[in-house]
């Protein structure tokens, strides 16, 4: 069966010492950085993007996911100890799970966390490989306008999807699609906007941007208020496996936040943070004591990280597939397979078999390892919260400085960053999201390619766009979710959810 | 100034836009019937045009509805000084580490970092030291990053 020769083929490849350690590298990393306020997954793959460039394709890949994942996990220590989220994903863990901290019941928060975590994320992976083969079929037969029109639909995704004013993340989607622009064209090789700077006639580079975007506004952000201690809840975690009641209470919005997760994580935009904020509402709506949400449920805390693990691992399907980044971490992370001179789409899993089940099979390994490291590294990473954050923020800037300087050993890049980051810290302060600017960025010189292709074929009617079904279909939905807005005069958009 | 932040915001997403309409009308929008290098950011400027004299519109209108969110508010006194003098180091190491090297802008960048918040130097100057020679080791030992040497040789 097909199947089984797949999971075989994933396991062997995963099961190489050298996967096994860069998987185990970037799962702790991963966990290390959803713990920390202030670094979150996408700043780190942009940083230890560098490090990967002497490792393989594959071992690069396997590191680079695990963080992305990891991050997934280790947000929910935090946010369920100290109420700290580390990641937008873990803020829902936060409501129930801190409260269950104060009652004493931090061990089966852990506990309940990391186990369903555990099944979301595998639940997940099995989807992921029933579903990615068809799904690449499919879209091999994707021409240019069905490409375009793809794209089309994930920027609009994102930007209906990344929370705040519609309008607002039109302008960053237009705006990340302008900076594509940069560098030199595509088609008749013309430098544009590069005013002769060497450097940018590859055009802006994700790493950068990310870092700047992401990194460094949230240490800004976090400077503004006067440093103070963080209070670490001190509790007996020894008891970290959850009860047979809490099972009974749990299993319900696990197996709901599981499939719920993964339908929604498949979504451009939402990741890991919407699927958790769903899962929250459709607990506490099914809920026979919706009073006690809030009070330290242990419903309120196994769906929404079941989902978001769920939803986070669902992200990798149309990444990999369609080649459509859904978060910011995963547009790093198609960056990353394109600088190892892979195009994530629906050709990997046919020219990169080895890269495409190899990332599967760690996939599962990542998840296995984290439940394993995560319970009993808890007191570790409460510790890592005690490093005060006026030493930990300078850190974490020449961590992010030095990353960027490394791409190329320029600093230009390096002002890329800086700049970016000012921008970034205003765009948070004016309410202008940076996730559509993000996806943008990655995807335009692609969505340029495939616009401007299909006009040639067409001889320039946009009509083209509208002939194939496929296109049709997508550019036809894209409007209407455009246009929604205007018909309906909302002003309250489907979630007030952070991108993460 | 106005006092409407989404105004001013959206101004000057008025003006990237039309730098990068006229850029695209420069690199040329149509080249022999066909999109040009210039088609993409003529198109999507014009479109980052519209977009934002729509949110100022709506704004100088007050139609709160179509405008959205208004974001953080910013920060005052202390905590502004703070941020712009982390923005401050952050300029200053991009200018420095090439002709001053690692070692010398790092330092120099974490005892400006440190010192945000008034703290004493008996604690800034180690903990500055420390972490230098901790990022040296990492990055150079470890990680073999190529990092500029500059007048210590480094």
């Amino acid at each position: 069966m097909d199947f089984l020769a797949h999971l075989q083929m994933a396991f062997t490849i995963a099961f190489e010492p050298m996967n096994l350690l860069m998987c185990f590298i970037g799962v702790l990393c991963g966990t290390l950085v959803g713990v920390l306020p202030g670094l979150g997954p996408s700043t780190t793959i942009a940083l230890l993007l560098p490090v990967t460039f002497s490792l393989s394709a594959v071992q690069s890949f396997i590191m680079l996911a695990g963080i992305f994942y990891g991050a997934l996990y280790g947000g929910s220590t935090t946010s369920i100890l100290v109420n700290i989220p580390g990641e937008a994903s873990s803020v829902m863990t936060a409501m129930d799970g801190y409260q269950m901290a104060k009652k004493g019941r931090a061990g089966p928060a852990l506990g309940i966390s990391a186990f369903g975590s555990f099944i979301g994320g595998t639940f997940a992976i099995i989807l992921i490989m029933l579903l990615a083969p068809p799904l690449a079929r499919m879209a091999l037969k994707f021409a240019f306008p069905e490409k375009a029109a793809l794209i089309f639909f994930g920027f609009t995704m994102v930007t209906y999807l990344s929370g705040g004013s519609l309008i607002k993340s039109l302008m960053m989607a237009a705006f990340g699609v302008l900076l594509s622009c940069v560098g030199t064209d595509l088609i008749t090789a013309t430098q544009r906007f590069t005013f002769g700077i060497l450097e940018l006639s590859d055009g802006i580079g994700i790493v950068p941007v990310v870092m700047g975007l992401f990194g460094i506004p949230e240490i800004l952000s976090n400077l503004e208020k006067p440093s103070r201690e963080v209070k670490v809840f001190e509790t007996k975690t020894s008891q970290l496996l959850p009860s047979k009641q809490d099972w009974k209470e749990s299993s319900g919005p696990i197996a709901r936040g599981s499939i719920l997760g993964f339908i929604v994580g498949l979504f451009p935009g939402a990741g890991g943070v919407l699927p958790s904020f769903f899962s929250y509402a459709l607990e506490r709506r099914l809920s026979k004591h919706p009073e006690r949400f809030g009070k330290g449920e242990i419903a309120g805390v196994a769906g929404p990280e079941t989902a978001n693990n769920a939803g986070g691992q669902a992200a990798f399907i149309p990444l990999l597939t369609l080649g459509l980044p859904c978060t910011p971490a995963l547009a790093v992370l198609m960056g990353a397979l394109m600088i190892h001179g892979l195009t994530p789409g629906p050709l990997l899993m046919r020219e990169n078999p080895q890269l495409f089940w190899g990332a599967i099979g760690s996939m599962y390994v990542g998840n296995a390892m984290l439940v394993l490291l995560n319970l009993p590294l808890i007191g570790l990473w409460v510790k890592i919260l005690r490093i005060p954050y006026y030493l930990l923020s300078p850190l974490i800037l020449v961590i992010c400085l030095i990353g960027a300087y490394s791409l190329n050993n320029s600093t230009v890049e390096l002002m890329i960053m800086v700049v970016c980051g000012m921008v970034g810290y205003l765009m948070n302060k004016y309410g202008y999201p940076a996730a559509p600017l993000v996806l943008a960025l990655v995807l335009g010189p692609m969505f340029e390619e495939s616009l401007r292709q299909s006009l040639i074929m067409s001889k320039g009617s946009l009509a083209v766009f509208f002939t194939r079904p496929i296109s049709a279909v997508l550019v036809i939905i894209s409007l209407a979710l455009l246009i929604s807005p205007l018909i309906f005069r909302r002003q309250k958009r489907l979630m007030g959810g952070e991108p993460a | 100034m106005f006092r409407d932040r989404d105004v001013n915001s959206s101004m000057f997403w008025i003006l990237i836009g039309v730098f990068f309409c006229i850029g695209g009308l420069h690199y040329g929008i149509r080249r022999s019937g066909i999109p040009g290098p210039g088609f993409l950011p003529f198109v999507t400027g014009l479109i980052l045009v519209a977009l934002s004299v729509t949110l100022l519109v709506a704004r100088l209108l007050k139609r709160r509805d179509r405008a959205g969110s208004i974001g953080e508010p910013m920060p005052r006194a202390q905590a502004l000084r703070r941020i712009l003098k982390a923005l401050g180091a952050l300029c200053l190491y991009v200018l420095i580490l090439e002709p001053l090297g690692f070692l010398l802008t790092t330092f120099l960048f974490m005892v400006l970092a440190l010192r945000l918040e008034p703290r004493r130097w008996t604690f800034i100057l180690p903990a500055a030291i420390g972490a230098t020679a901790f990022f040296f080791f990492l990055f150079k030992v470890l990680l073999r990053v190529p990092l500029p040497p500059g007048i210590l040789g480094y």
